[in-house]
């Protein structure tokens, strides 16, 4: 069942008298629980196309559908209902707030959620294996368990889909491999859909299916060996 | 939203506890004048209605006041008239009267204080007691025999122009009204000291000191009214009875007014603690809006100083800003966590400002009352604190706080959230 509908998707930003396109005519279906890996050149575009599904940019043309949602069309308050609701997000620089401990971290979404969530962030931060750095502070934590603590944050309103933007790209390769093992075992706990962004080819090779962008332009969909071929 | 926004000021110690402390001065100032304000009020009240109650009326003749002088020469031509007691007890709601007579004569008194013996002139009044009931320290002394000395009052303000300004100039002790009630003395109705010539010899009477008041008249000693009519009648077989003033005891507060209008329209001249109020209340609310309006400036300043920090701390905290977005929060949710932190700001730099207005309140106040004579009517405090005033001013600093985050706290909410995140 399709998840994500993206129809022609175009992106351009004006940058001083310069018009640059960051993507351009993408078309592309994502399947419910399906694990996507984004790849592709430093620029050619994978997070503007990331940040288009999340909700946090809108095409300049095309649509992009979400459960049927065209999010092109929706206010400013129902684009963050629906980041709240279905999109859970992992950045490459963890961004978490300095001042605060991990589980209050982990509770931020919850203040803006408006349906009900089971959720604890004590049980969030037990299932990525933090349970004994509850009132740790970033600062108190290695880069991999802060990487645990956004994703214990990106999970705590029971997402639809899981938004990655490199998610090991500040972490050695052995803590990447655990942030991709964890990562892999929440998408077929939780039967997430999940959307990586990255250049390691140790994530993309979980992933389901491959999708390449270049200069704004999709190039390939396969899966990992088609695509390494 | 409220424990995000307090661990958001948290986080931020110093620029929280600087902008406190301006939220806090504005507070402390306000308060302080304020507090002072109904201190000084409540004083000056306390000192208008120790000269009569606020049911009490005094009329006076329209045409010149029978003053000193007149008395004195025994000119009171424009006194009032037995038959204007008359009109004024018929007029509604006055429920008593009190007229004052004068001892129409030259008259001296004989008082040995500190061991010293002296004699001086001195007016001598008539008042019905029942009006100085509450002014009488001494009630057993007022006795009807004939061989008792006159109980006699004495104005309040005389002692304490005493020791103001004569005891200790001429190195003299202070005197409490304790130490004096009950001193008697001698009155020597007829005699003068200023103008011999102009006296006669009458027989001397003794007195006694039975009490202190701010109704009676300044210069002079006040006896039973019927005490002062006898001398007068003794100087004078042919006196007729005049009044420089009556006191008039109305039912209640609210037709002193009335009684007014119709004493007025009587052509006569009143006067009520009431009207002396309302005269004192008109000019003292300029003073108190004037002095309000500096202490607003000071909290506009300090609003500027919130606009300002929150004002940077909307471009330092940008990327907060794109972390929340991304994770759900609507330009509102922004909104409110600035405004609650904002609100926060107020609340503790009012309640801070409270407490500094107190503390420091009390320094003032002890410094203040220590350099104030010692007067009768000296007030116990200059700084009086109520609670409404309080807390209204702690939500005043709450609301002018968020007022002036309101303008940075809608552009946090106004950040586009990609831009906010990749700052």
């Amino acid at each position: 069942m399709t998840k994500i509908k993206l129809s022609n998707v175009s992106k351009s930003y004006q940058i001083g008298t310069e018009l640059v396109h960051a993507l351009q005519n993408i078309s592309l279906e994502i399947e419910e629980g399906e694990f996507l890996a984004i790849v592709g050149p430093s620029g050619s575009g994978k997070s503007t196309l990331l940040h288009m599904i999340g909700g946090l940019d809108t095409p300049t043309e095309g649509t992009i559908e979400v459960d049927g949602l065209d999010l092109g069309k929706q206010n400013d308050k129902k684009l963050s209902a629906y980041r709240s609701k279905k999109i859970g997000y992992i950045f490459q620089d963890f961004k978490l707030q300095a001042h605060l401990t991990a589980e209050e971290n982990v509770g931020i979404p919850q203040l803006f959620y408006k349906g009900k969530t089971d959720r604890q962030p004590q049980a969030m931060l037990k299932k990525v294996d933090l349970a004994n750095r509850l009132h740790h502070k970033p600062t108190e934590l290695s880069g991999g368990q802060r990487q645990r603590v956004a994703i214990a944050r990106a999970l705590i309103n029971k997402p639809d889909i899981i938004i990655a933007d490199e998610p090991t790209g500040n972490l050695d390769s052995l803590t990447g491999k655990n942030i991709i093992n964890l990562l892999k075992k929440i998408h077929k706990e939780e039967g997430i859909t999940l959307i990586v962004v990255t250049h390691d080819q140790n994530i993309a090779k979980h992933a389901d299916r491959i999708v390449e962008i270049k200069d704004g332009i999709l190039k390939k969909k396969n899966n990992f060996k088609k695509f390494m071929n | 939203m409220f424990l995000l926004a307090k661990k958001n000021l948290l986080a931020q110690k110093g620029r929280t506890i600087l902008t406190t402390i301006g939220v806090a001065i504005g507070t402390a100032s306000l308060l302080g004048i304020l507090a002072f304000s109904n201190g000084l009020r409540a004083a000056v009240i306390e000192s208008i209605t120790s000269k009569g109650s606020l049911t009490q009326l005094t009329v006076r003749p329209k045409a010149g006041e029978a003053g000193f002088l007149r008395s004195f020469t025994q000119l009171s031509e424009n006194s009032l008239k037995p038959e204007d007691l008359e009109k004024l007890a018929q007029i509604n709601h006055v429920e008593a009267t009190y007229p004052q007579i004068n001892y129409e004569n030259l008259s001296s008194l004989r008082v040995t204080l500190l061991g010293q013996s002296f004699q001086t002139d001195s007016m001598i009044f008539g008042l019905p007691f029942e009006l100085l009931e509450e002014d009488i320290i001494r009630p057993e002394q007022i006795t009807n025999e004939s061989e008792e000395p006159y109980p006699a009052i004495i104005s309040r303000r005389i002692i304490d122009l005493y020791n103001v300004t004569v005891a200790p100039t001429n190195s003299l002790p202070s005197f409490k009204e304790e130490d004096i009630s009950g001193i008697e003395f001698i009155v020597l109705p007829g005699q003068s000291t200023f103008f011999p010539q102009l006296g006669s010899d009458g027989p001397s009477r003794k007195a006694r000191i039975a009490g202190f008041s701010t109704k009676v008249d300044l210069v002079g000693i006040t006896l039973p009214i019927d005490v002062v009519r006898q001398l007068n009648k003794e100087a004078n077989p042919d006196y007729e009875e005049k009044y420089p003033k009556i006191f008039l005891e109305v039912d209640e507060e609210r037709n002193v007014p009335i009684v007014a209008e119709q004493i007025e329209s009587l052509g006569y001249i009143s006067s009520s603690a009431q009207e002396e109020i309302q005269i004192f209340e008109q000019n003292f609310r300029i003073i108190t809006v004037g002095l309000s309006m500096i202490s607003l400036m000071i909290l506009f300043v300090s609003g500027l100083t919130i606009a300002n920090t929150f004002l940077s701390a909307v471009n330092e905290r940008k990327e907060e800003i794109g972390i929340l977005r991304a994770v759900g929060a609507t330009r509102g949710h922004i909104q409110k966590i600035f405004l609650t932190e904002a609100a926060l700001l107020g609340l503790i730099g009012g309640i801070s400002g409270t407490i500094i207005a107190y503390i420091a309140g009390f320094a003032v106040d002890a410094i203040a009352l220590a350099s104030f004579p010692n007067v009768s009517n000296k007030p116990e405090t200059l700084l009086i604190y109520d609670l409404p005033t309080i807390i209204g001013i702690i939500i005043f600093a709450v609301i002018l706080s968020t007022f002036f985050a309101f303008i940075p706290a809608t552009r946090a909410a106004h950040l586009k959230p990609l831009e906010a995140l990749s700052e």
